[in-house]
């Protein structure tokens, strides 16, 4: 696998957890005071924007 | 905002002051030209650094429906909102995908337009000629819808129910945009972004606070409406339903393809001053949604906790019912509404001038420059350009008054997400692959154009509010779109 394969394959991953299809409908569960699934929401999208930054960083330019 | 306290002398003068500040920022952009040039009058002769191009993506990407918009839209939905957190990081995300390689293009071949990119890609007029024609039809909404905004924006601040300050408003507010931006170009249009970016990072860390500070913890508020949702069986705080994850899988699609695509942040990729720059200002602006996305939410479920009854077309007007709480708070509470009004005036005031300006430059580089034989000199066209400003301004500002109750047309114009999904193809594959072929992309485009204009109108039992099984009608466009291109380009590879 190529690394903009897997970066790929990383995004995937985040946005099938990040969306909350596999939750129990029932679930109300609670993490600081909101619905656990929000938290593990926000918390895909900050680990999304942490890659994207890591992959900015990290990619090679033509200038440098 | 027709539920605001009516604003005082000190509110009016700040407001005020503010509006003064940009025509100033316009007329010291217009003293730092360094030359009479396209590329200086459109791009600020590609000099942006980090921090203007941040702010100035920032303020651009983020306009009043931030506020109005995302407010309301948790006001009806609940928490489900929190996932809109997705689709704006996702605009970023498909940034990486094109942002880095065409700036390093823009630099090589100096780019002015979308279109300029696209000539150079495929040597194909009618191609070049479709991409301009959706990008001026995409941006001539926005800024329609920007408009109509701010004479409403001006209208709740008043407190008139009549009619007259929204005329007013649109038309002091057009005009200070259009005078900066003439003045100075895209120099004047990036600085007075910074300035209404910092407001709007302001507005939003002010509002956090007067929300904690006057309704108490988010579990309190949690706990209110989970009991409303057993009352009146709804899902408020409940996982969503698999309809609505489905949902949210299009918009994350359709929102990060289509948004990042748009002509002004295409323009603003070219405007960098370096490739490092625009992957720094890139990486700053992956974070933003988490700050400004959960502030919204959280107005959205504060209202809907602790202000009840709003429904329909009522639940639009939830943000200005906050406000006037925090109006009602104390003098500071005051104080402060009084900045986020302004943010949010910076808002819409941001949007529309960055689309203003991005329409001039592709009605006078790509359809006017290209009348003529010989192309006009630089002077002229860039004189062209800003008379091309104040005239389709004015256009504008008609339909704003003209449409004043009636938004309807913007509802029928509002397909332009399944329209700017259908050029994705011409760059964010044409740009890695050279095997791409120019014909059959045209093809596709106009292809899935038609079918993603096509599919609301339809009547089956699977297409709802013009969404195929919940999935936008662009994205269902671009599968045949995708298929043109690809197939069509395999064809013609091979007969070559």
């Amino acid at each position: 696998m190529t690394r903009n394969n897997f970066y790929v394959f990383l995004y995937i991953i985040l946005i099938a957890i990040g969306i909350p299809w596999y939750w129990p409908q029932d679930s109300r569960s609670l993490i600081l005071g909101v619905p656990a699934w929000v938290t593990v929401a926000v918390l895909c999208s900050f680990l999304a924007s942490c890659l994207t930054a890591y992959i900015l960083f990290n990619s090679s330019s033509d200038e440098e | 905002m027709s539920n605001l306290l009516p604003l005082g002398y000190g509110a009016w003068t700040f407001i005020s002051l503010y509006l003064l500040s940009l025509l100033l920022i316009g007329w010291f952009a217009k003293k730092s030209r360094k030359e009479d040039t396209l590329n200086d009058f459109y791009l600020a002769g590609k000099g942006l650094g980090l921090g203007i191009l941040f702010l100035t993506l920032f303020a651009t990407q983020y306009s009043g429906n931030t506020f109005f918009g995302f407010t309301g839209a948790t006001y009806r939905i609940g928490y489900a909102w929190i996932l809109s957190i997705h689709f704006m990081t996702s605009i970023v995300v498909c940034y990486l995908l094109f942002a880095p390689k065409l700036h390093r293009l823009s630099k090589k071949y100096n780019f002015l337009t979308p279109a300029d990119y696209i000539q150079h890609r495929y040597n194909y007029n009618k191609l070049s000629l479709i991409i301009t024609i959706i990008g001026i039809a995409v941006l001539s909404n926005y800024l329609l819808a920007q408009l109509m905004a701010m004479g409403r924006a001006m209208q709740g601040i008043s407190g008139d129910t009549g009619g007259s300050f929204y005329i007013a408003g649109v038309l002091v507010l057009a005009t200070i945009i259009v005078i900066y931006g003439t003045m100075g170009g895209l120099r004047a249009v990036a600085w007075t972004d910074a300035i209404q970016g910092v407001i709007l990072l302001v507005g939003f860390a002010v509002l956090l606070i007067i929300l904690f500070d006057k309704f108490g913890p988010l579990s309190k508020a949690t706990a209110i409406i989970a009991n409303m949702d057993d009352i009146n069986n709804t899902r408020k705080t409940l996982v969503p339903d698999a309809q609505t994850c489905r949902l949210w899988l299009s918009y994350i699609i359709i929102l990060g393809f289509g948004l990042s695509l748009y002509p002004q942040a295409i323009q603003r990729i070219y405007a960098a001053k370096s490739e490092k720059v625009l992957k720094k200002s890139l990486a700053v602006m992956a974070f933003m949604p988490i700050p400004t996305m959960i502030i919204s939410v959280i107005a959205g479920i504060m209202a809907l906790a602790y202000i009840s009854g709003l429904e329909g077309a009522a639940t639009d007007q939830v943000f200005g019912q906050v406000l006037r709480e925090v109006q009602e708070y104390s003098l500071l509470g005051y104080g402060l509404s009084v900045v986020i009004l302004s943010a949010i005036l910076a808002a819409m005031m941001s949007t529309a001038d960055s689309a203003l300006l991005t329409i001039s430059s592709m009605f006078t580089k790509d359809i006017y420059a290209k009348i003529f034989k010989e192309t006009p000199s630089e002077k002229s066209l860039t004189l062209v350009g800003k008379f091309c400003s104040w005239g389709f301004l004015a256009l504008m500002i008609v339909f704003a008054i003209i449409l004043k109750d009636n938004t309807s047309l913007v509802k029928l114009m509002d397909r332009k997400l399944d329209l700017m999904i259908q050029v994705s193809p011409a760059f964010m594959l044409g740009i890695h692959f050279s095997w791409l072929k120019a014909k059959p992309v045209f093809w596709g485009i106009i292809c899935g154009t038609i079918i993603a204009l096509s599919i609301p109108y339809l009547d089956f039992s699977f297409i709802s509010k013009g969404k195929v099984f919940g999935f936008h009608a662009g994205l269902v466009g671009l599968v045949p779109n995708l298929t043109i291109a690809l197939i069509g380009s395999y064809f013609e590879r091979k007969k070559t």
